[in-house]
């Protein structure tokens, strides 16, 4: 109770502590009057003997301080003892507490990432994530190759035609598409300006082959 | 002539406080009059050391303290012996009174 008056209520406590002390030297004071001092001297000599003040303020501080100290640990104290007095309903409580925590800092953790977190390159927000399915195969299977070796992916002929999933983000949501596209070669500069009429070329930087989009 | 002021054992000055207080209701500086005055000016208890004793001694419960006006109409904080602050007295008067004997024992036989 204590403890909880002295870190909550610390202004009142000191305002207490002030009133107490300076009762002690008013009484000094006017003893010392009564004894046939003038009032000055009075009370210069009643704070002379009373001491450093802010001394015996700070010593009284700490008298109340260290009872925060004594109630955290009583209450420590109980905690244990209530653990162990029931381990199930403990363990509940401790595995729920640690699930939420945990679930929630790494949904956090993931939501910092992706949208507060910028990407470490300039114009994050136009990246693409491509990726390749192959449309003669029954299942759509997804290849994550660079779009250089998709041509020995999809049967090595340049030309050949596949589906391509394009997810990239506008600034506000995920859009995702799926376009189909051809692989050519970058020595094959006629094809691709003739193609192109047909779609936009997808120059990536770090490939050899630039994707074509076959039908948009 | 003044008259030496003795030093006080430690730990003897909470068994005065509660001696003095269990008089009745008294003030701190009541009771810092009251100790002088009835040790006949050989004891002199520091403020210093007098009101934190007094807040130890009422954390622990052997005091009471409540607000009240003093003879002059200050608003004054008043201690009193709470039970427990009794049988902690009645303790320490016991283990006083063996020590002083024990050590008065010794003192006679030495002379």
């Amino acid at each position: 109770m204590f403890g909880w008056k002295s870190l909550f209520r610390k202004r009142a406590l000191d305002a207490q502590l002030d009133t107490e002390l300076r009762f002690h030297i008013d009484k000094l004071t006017s003893d010392n009057i009564a004894g046939g001092m003038a009032p000055d001297e009075a009370r210069r000599q009643a704070i002379l003997e009373f001491g450093g003040r802010e001394q015996v303020m700070e010593d009284l501080r700490d008298v109340h301080r260290v009872s925060i100290i004594e109630t955290s640990l009583a209450n420590l104290k109980s905690a244990f003892r209530f653990i162990r007095k029931s381990p199930s309903f403990s363990m509940t409580v401790i595995l729920t507490l640690a699930l939420g925590i945990g679930a929630n800092s790494a949904v956090f953790s993931a939501l910092d990432a992706i949208l507060l977190r910028p990407l470490p390159f300039p114009d994050g927000d136009h990246l693409m994530r491509l990726s390749q399915y192959n449309t003669r195969v029954k299942s759509a299977q997804t290849f994550v190759a660079p779009a250089s070796s998709l041509g020995t992916l999809v049967g090595g002929s340049f030309g050949q035609r596949f589906l391509l999933r394009v997810i990239r983000w506008d600034g506000r949501a995920l859009r995702s598409r799926s376009i189909f596209a051809a692989l050519i070669s970058r020595s094959a500069d006629t094809r691709a300006t003739c193609c192109a009429r047909r779609g936009k070329i997808y120059g990536v930087s770090d490939c050899d082959d630039p994707l074509l989009n076959w039908n948009r | 002539m003044p008259i030496e002021k003795s030093d006080l054992l430690q730990g003897t000055l909470d068994m005065l406080i509660l001696k003095i207080v269990e008089l009745g209701p008294v003030h701190g500086y009541g009771i810092s009059q009251r100790i002088r005055q009835i040790s006949k000016e050989v004891l002199q208890v520091q403020q210093g050391s007098l009101y934190p004793a007094l807040h130890r001694l009422e954390k622990r419960g052997w005091l009471a303290a409540e607000w009240g006006e003093s003879d002059n109409g200050r608003q004054a904080k008043f201690y009193k012996l709470s039970a427990k602050g009794r049988k902690q007295l009645a303790t320490e008067e016991s283990n006083w009174h063996r020590l002083a004997g024990a050590v008065g024992h010794i003192l006679q036989t030495a002379e």
